[in-house]
């Protein structure tokens, strides 16, 4: 929900569709495919990918963006697993974009990693 | 701890002690802050047991069961024992490997069975918690490429047994705080907003404190929420969603 109210307040486009893995993200988002890309490396312990993606992540994001980028991923390691844990309803005023929301990003498709 | 250690060696780090003045203060002082407060005795767990749960946590990641169940259509429909470490009980240990491996795919009746077999709703909540930071924190040490941290050693006390008053189950699957059931002994439990994940460890205070202040340098201030151009890191909010929207899709988290 964040990431659709960002790119609708701000000058870039990001299609939600991307997130599912299965094609190119569509969006214009700076380094939109080396975040997908390391953020998958990271949840699924792909230690090749990752120890490849580090050394872009750092080029393009310079050393402070490269560990804040690792800090959100980490971040929602723990964000997920909590809202999870006790079934906490999805809030109210999300609630009328949610389906479309999970539609699109494909969120069902996956299995926990 | 070679396993972690990064295979690049781009950083040249072995602990995240070794990105100090690369990593912004707060963020690594919240990894300090946090180990610190697990050792502790919590409000239903004593001190040794919640760093059994730490180890216990990264046993889960080597368990056969944990990983035929990820692989199956329905966790449910495949039975078996962990590979565990002895040191907990068998509901403490199928709810570490169950949230530490498989937290998309929980259930009500899950959580019900768990009770029914011992493990209290609060001791639920304050194991669920320690869960999400040991993996926080973890899944940080090996993004960077840096060594995963061992937690301290274990201090000695009694749990509190804290149970907030104001505490209800109503549409969740646990019992939570709603903001106008606080009371003062709950403490300082909702800052500027309550949404629903700041309410899932509420049934905890101190738990759902602690989880926080580790999450928000992790992410952004609650205060920036509602910025969709928050400039507070090192990149913009649009690239922050894009990481936090790929991670929780990969967790299956449709919160």
């Amino acid at each position: 929900m964040m990431l659709r109210e960002s790119v609708r307040q701000t000058d870039v486009t990001f299609d939600l569709s991307s997130l599912s893995g299965e094609e190119e993200a569509a969006g214009t988002v700076p380094h939109q495919e080396l975040l997908l890309a390391f953020a998958e490396a990271v949840v699924l312990r792909d230690q090749e990918s990752a120890a490849s993606l580090r050394p872009e992540m750092i080029e393009a994001l310079g050393m402070a963006g490269f560990l804040d980028a690792c800090g959100v991923i980490a971040g929602f390691h723990g964000f997920t697993r909590v809202a999870d844990c006790a079934g906490v309803p999805i809030d109210k005023r999300y609630l009328e974009e949610a389906p479309a929301v999970q539609d699109q990003t494909g969120v069902y498709r996956y299995v926990a990693a | 701890m070679a396993q972690n250690q990064s295979s690049d060696g781009l950083l040249n780090i072995e602990t995240l002690a070794d990105l100090r003045g690369m990593a912004r203060d707060d963020l690594l002082d919240a990894h300090g802050q946090a180990w610190a407060w697990i050792a502790k005795p919590g409000t239903w767990l004593d001190g040794a047991t919640r760093v059994a749960v730490v180890r216990e946590i990264r046993q889960a990641a080597d368990c056969t069961l944990c990983q035929t169940r990820k692989d199956a259509l329905s966790p449910f429909a495949v039975e078996g024992a962990h590979d565990h470490l002895g040191e907990l009980d068998a509901a403490q240990v199928e709810a570490i490997h169950r949230l530490a491996t498989d937290s998309g795919r929980l259930s009500e009746s899950w959580i019900d069975g768990l009770i029914a077999d011992g493990l209290s709703d609060g001791a639920y909540i304050e194991i669920a918690g320690i869960v999400a930071m040991t993996k926080m924190m973890d899944g940080f040490s090996w993004g960077a490429g840096a060594a995963i941290a061992e937690p301290p050693a274990a201090e000695p006390g009694e749990p509190t047994g804290y149970r907030p008053p104001g505490a209800r189950k109503d549409d969740a699957w646990v019992a939570l705080v709603a903001p106008e059931d606080v009371v003062e002994s709950d403490g300082d439990l909702y800052g500027v907003m309550a949404p629903g994940v700041h309410r899932a460890l509420s049934l905890v205070p101190d738990s759902k404190r602690a989880f926080w202040e580790l999450g928000e340098p992790h992410y952004i201030p609650m205060t920036e929420l509602r910025n969709a151009d928050t400039r507070v890191r090192a990149i913009s909010r649009a690239q922050i969603e894009i990481l936090a929207s790929r991670t929780s899709a990969l967790h299956q988290c449709v919160y």
